[in-house]
């Protein structure tokens, strides 16, 4: 825009901006500065301790076995919506994928906790991973129907002309097509469930300290957060603090890691 | 689709591909029903708790709530949601929206993959988290801004900002990336500035879209239970007659669900559930409907 530099239009271009800029930089500013909040308070604090790590271990875990539980049912109700179901099965499933994606987290910790639970007993680990896992699976399925409905329609008729069954066709030359996208969602959904510790209150048992056992009662770093934040102790804060950090980056790197392969062509 | 494999020589061995579609179809089948069942589970349980307790509903929509007298009258909770969702929305919807047009349109080309990157790690910050921080400092820092006990409205606005600011700029951001270059060239090339160019051509096409992005970012932020009951429940500076006011429909089911054993209190809180979740259908339904056609990928 050389040829209206200095002119009234070219001054608001500018100006407009720098405020998107700064406006950007306020989107983004909490999140940072809570990294740094949350690392300087917990080692003032002393809340960093190796037993940190096993609450981080377990909470991978319990988001690892979510993703194995979650994963599957969301890709093959996605798959179902974009490729076999009629229009009308389609939209319901849709919607019932909608209702879900949109009930709060803790109704899922609730419905586990009041059906399942009562069978698996006293271990914490599986009913809370399949609470996350029905958090997960409406998104996924909603992800995986759009991911397919973007292959074109050219290479699923090459495929067909080829004589390929049409599951087939779907299985081996659609998903494969979009699956850096799909390993994109899956490890934001990932990052998501991790960091989820409302549906934990009803299905990871007692909520203790940080660092119980990893099969014991509190397996999640998100969930010791919430159980440690509300001592008047410092030294307990210090742990919720330290937790925060951890769960901070663990799940900002999860997410950014997800974009990068979400973006890397198939 | 230059660059596509070609189809692995597992994909062209046919035999048996009758079989192969039935039990693709039945796996396909079983991960919808499963979601299905779920949702009729969730449904299920709620409305048989309602039922359970059913002399709770005429009095459901009185402004008193406290568990401790039986005043389990859910319209104040519902006026704090609201409030908060209000306050919290005009807070992160100028930031948002702004700051994601200005990652698409006038951010260096350089920087628009880190940003973005920077974005999606801020759309999952975890609720826990923002909770935390904003009960510890903000609350701190609002406490000495109202006085005590006159914070808890306003740390729930907060914590609805926080939640949903990063989300809405990232739909946002999906928006504006939806709408075809061509606009904007033509803009340009009638000598328009590159801001001229986003509010003669791009603003006016995204505007739906954009609205979609609000009511998606608010979306989360009601189905937010635990941050908004770590700063304003079951904190013991909050007296108990400000609790109605400054707790929500869905900090009150972290706060009490699992210790409500009378029928009429888990009635209640059902019927608060039932309410959020009607809420979140309508608003993810909505939303759908206002970005559908936009957005090239999925945001």
């Amino acid at each position: 825009m050389t040829h209206t530099s200095g002119t009234r239009r070219a001054r608001t271009d500018r100006l407009v901006s720098w405020a998107g800029a700064l406006a950007f930089a306020g989107l983004l500013a909490p999140v940072l500065g809570l990294v740094l909040w949350s690392l300087l308070e917990a080692l003032a604090l002393g809340g960093f301790e190796l037993r940190l790590f096993a609450a981080l271990v377990g909470s991978l875990e319990l988001c690892a076995l979510a993703l194995l539980f979650g994963l599957p049912t969301g890709l093959l109700a996605g798959l179902h919506v974009a490729e076999l179901a009629g229009p009308r099965v389609a939209r319901a499933v849709r919607m019932i994928a909608d209702v879900l994606a949109g009930a709060p987290p803790l109704l899922f910790g609730v419905l586990v906790h009041s059906t399942v639970a009562s069978f698996t007993g006293a271990s914490s680990l599986l009913p809370s991973a399949l609470a996350l896992g029905l958090f997960i699976a409406p998104a996924m399925a909603r992800a995986t129907e759009e991911l397919l409905s973007l292959v074109p329609e050219g290479l699923r008729e090459a495929a067909l002309g080829l004589g390929l069954a049409p599951w087939r066709v779907v299985l081996f030359v659609c998903l494969p097509s979009v699956r850096s996208s799909l390993g994109g969602v899956a490890l934001a959904l990932g990052a998501r469930a991790l960091g989820e510790a409302a549906p934990l209150l009803f299905t990871a048992g007692a909520v203790r300290g940080l660092g119980a056992a990893v099969f014991g009662d509190s397996p999640s770093l998100a969930l010791g957060l919430y159980a440690s934040m509300s001592s008047a102790d410092p030294a307990e804060q210090g742990k919720a603090w330290a937790a925060a950090f951890v769960l901070l980056v663990t799940v900002v790197a999860a997410s950014a890691l997800g974009r990068s392969v979400g973006e890397r062509r198939a | 689709m230059a660059s596509l494999p070609p189809p692995s020589r597992k994909a062209l061995a046919h035999r048996g591909s009758a079989s192969g579609q039935a039990i693709f179809a039945s796996l396909a089948r079983a991960g919808s029903a499963l979601l299905a069942l779920a949702t009729a589970a969730t449904l299920g349980l709620l409305v048989l708790a309602v039922l359970r307790g059913p002399e709770v509903l005429p009095g459901l929509a009185s402004l008193r709530y406290n568990p401790g007298t039986g005043e389990l009258g859910l319209g104040g909770l519902a006026l704090s949601t609201s409030a908060s969702l209000l306050l919290g929305g005009l807070l992160a919807t100028p930031l948002a929206l702004f700051g994601a047009l200005w990652l698409a349109e006038l951010a260096p080309p350089s920087v628009q993959r880190p940003l973005l990157a920077l974005l999606d790690g801020a759309v999952a910050v975890p609720s826990v988290v923002v909770g935390l921080w904003v009960a510890v400092v903000g609350g701190a820092a609002l406490e000495r801004l109202a006085g005590p006990g006159g914070s808890g409205l306003l740390s729930a606005a907060l914590v609805v900002a926080a939640m949903s600011a990063p989300t809405i700029a990232r739909v946002a951001y999906a928006v504006f990336t939806a709408v075809p270059d061509a606009l904007r060239e033509g803009a340009i090339a009638l000598g328009a500035t590159r801001w001229e160019a986003v509010r003669v051509a791009v603003l006016p096409v995204a505007t739906r879209g954009l609205v979609g992005a609000v009511v998606l970012g608010l979306a989360r932020a009601l189905g937010e239970t635990i941050a908004i009951s770590m700063v304003v429940g079951g904190r013991p500076s909050a007296a108990p007659t400000l609790r109605g006011a400054s707790g929500t429909l869905g900090s009150v089911l972290v706060d009490e669900y699992l210790d409500a054993f009378r029928a009429s209190h888990l009635a209640t809180l059902s019927a608060a559930a039932l309410v959020l979740l009607a809420l979140g259908a309508a608003t993810h339904l909505g939303s759908r409907a206002l970005v559908r056609g936009l957005t090239r990928r999925p945001a």
